[in-house]
């Protein structure tokens, strides 16, 4: 066996490992939310036989014969078509969508605590500076860094209660006043925050090394640049609180990133699967 | 066929071998002609898989082409081995990638690569794409340096090399 080959066979194996440990980790509903879903499973069994009972055709010989119902589509990344709606795989809660155009494209989608759906298509500045696609993020914050902790493995800590008072305190981060919004039903607080650092407090090596820009980094797998506009949404669900941020690089993309993400924000359900 | 960017970020294990078919050999070459050391070449090849492997799922489909995205590491591989003097070793041992031996016959094989391979195949490129190609991938220039001394944008650039190395990797891709 050669070295090309072995090396193969050991980046295959690293990749099922890798795969393996990303499984979305089990979450425990309490006792009042099991009695709630078995209450709910038997309505949902009665539904689905009353709507089989309507669903179906007649074969050639007269019998009914059930017809596919089609709901939600799994998540998988790539182009995501209009009028569909998509249901995500891993993600913790489940959330499902529907997209209003053919502009998105779903990334990130195997991971219970981050799904990412970029807009458009990356774009260059005025100074020659490439920059990424719009972005729709929906994430967990189960831990955050600590900008004052200089190492970025120490400075790893469970995520604070009042996320938003955290996110205000962050040197390298502008946060605008929070207003109560409701999406999908769930109450929550919206507000704007713009990146801004000449040196980040928290800096993300792998940033640099990978991507040749200078980030800051707040949460495990959120890295952003010096000049990112955001619009986040802080959501009370569990087991977390969920994080729906839209990013641009500029206020007028920001805006278009919200008239774009209405139709997805305004069909988005939680907790469906 | 699958683009490389899909093969990036499948879930599927196997999918990252395929990724990994398309670039070895010229990720191979590469080093092989920097460094003059097949062992080395292979060592750096090693690492610069087991890097883009850990890092794959913050690589974004829209902001470069996933065989920029490789090679980018792998300037980082090779800049961290100049310091150095050695491959460094950090990303295998994270994901418990064991070291592969380089026989006699895999250090010819990598010697061959550096002598020919990137070179020969270089130069079948057009005269655009070779230059950017050359220019950018093997004498580490910045985009912004290259795009000024052809007169033209950083953009165009970005995307002579992009076509130039997916041309490249459909030649290798060819002769394996």
């Amino acid at each position: 066996m050669t070295f090309v080959d072995e090396l193969r066979d050991e980046l295959v194996a690293a990749a099922e490992r890798e795969q393996s440990r990303r499984m979305p980790r089990p979450v425990l509903p309490a006792r009042a939310t099991l009695l709630a879903a078995g209450a709910a499973a038997v309505l949902a069994m009665i539904l689905v036989i009353a709507v089989s009972s309507l669903s179906t055709v007649p074969d050639r010989d007269g019998r009914a014969v059930a017809v596919p119902t089609p709901d939600a589509r799994p998540l998988f990344g790539g182009t995501l078509e209009p009028g569909v709606r998509y249901e995500t795989r891993a993600f913790v809660p489940a959330l499902s969508f529907v997209v209003a155009d053919d502009g998105w494209h779903a990334n990130e989608t195997e991971l219970s605590d981050s799904l990412l759906l970029e807009y458009g298509e990356a774009w260059f500045d005025p100074a020659g500076e490439r920059r990424p696609a719009g972005g729709l993020a929906f994430s967990r914050f189960t831990e955050v860094y600590d900008p004052s902790v200089r190492d970025l493995e120490d400075s790893r800590m469970a995520a604070p209660p009042d996320l938003y008072a955290w996110l205000r305190a962050h040197p390298d981060l502008r946060v605008g006043r929070a207003e109560q919004v409701t999406v999908a039903g769930v109450p929550g607080r919206q507000f704007d925050v713009e990146v801004r650092f000449d040196k980040p407090a928290r800096p993300f090596p792998e940033c640099q090394q990978l991507m040749q820009v200078t980030c800051t980094t707040l949460t495990p797998g959120v890295f952003i640049q010096d000049g990112t506009l955001l619009r986040m949404t802080i959501l009370q669900t569990e087991p977390d609180p969920l994080v729906i941020t839209l990013n641009h690089f500029t206020k007028a993309g920001l805006q278009q990133m919200e008239q774009v993400a209405s139709p997805v924000l305004e069909s988005l359900r939680i907790g469906v699967g | 066929m699958q683009s490389d960017e899909d093969l990036l970020l499948s879930s599927d294990p196997e999918a990252f071998g395929r990724f990994y078919d398309r670039y070895v050999e010229m990720l191979l070459g590469y080093f092989a002609r920097r460094t003059h050391d097949p062992e080395a070449a292979a060592d750096l090849t090693a690492e610069t898989f087991a890097a883009a492997l850990a890092a794959r799922r913050r690589f974004r489909r829209a902001s470069t082409p996933a065989a920029a995205w490789l090679f980018g590491i792998a300037q980082h591989k090779l800049a961290d081995y100049g310091r150095r003097g050695a491959a460094e070793d950090r990303m295998r041992r994270r994901l418990g990638i064991a070291r592969a031996p380089v026989g006699e016959e895999d250090v010819e094989m990598i010697a061959l690569l550096g002598r020919d391979a990137a070179w020969r195949l270089i130069d079948e490129l057009p005269p655009e794409q070779r230059a950017a190609v050359r220019a950018h991938v093997l004498e580490d220039r910045a985009y912004s340096e290259i795009a000024l001394e052809a007169s033209t944008s950083e953009a165009v650039v970005r995307k002579r090399v992009s076509r130039g190395l997916g041309t490249l990797r459909g030649k290798l891709g060819a002769r394996r």
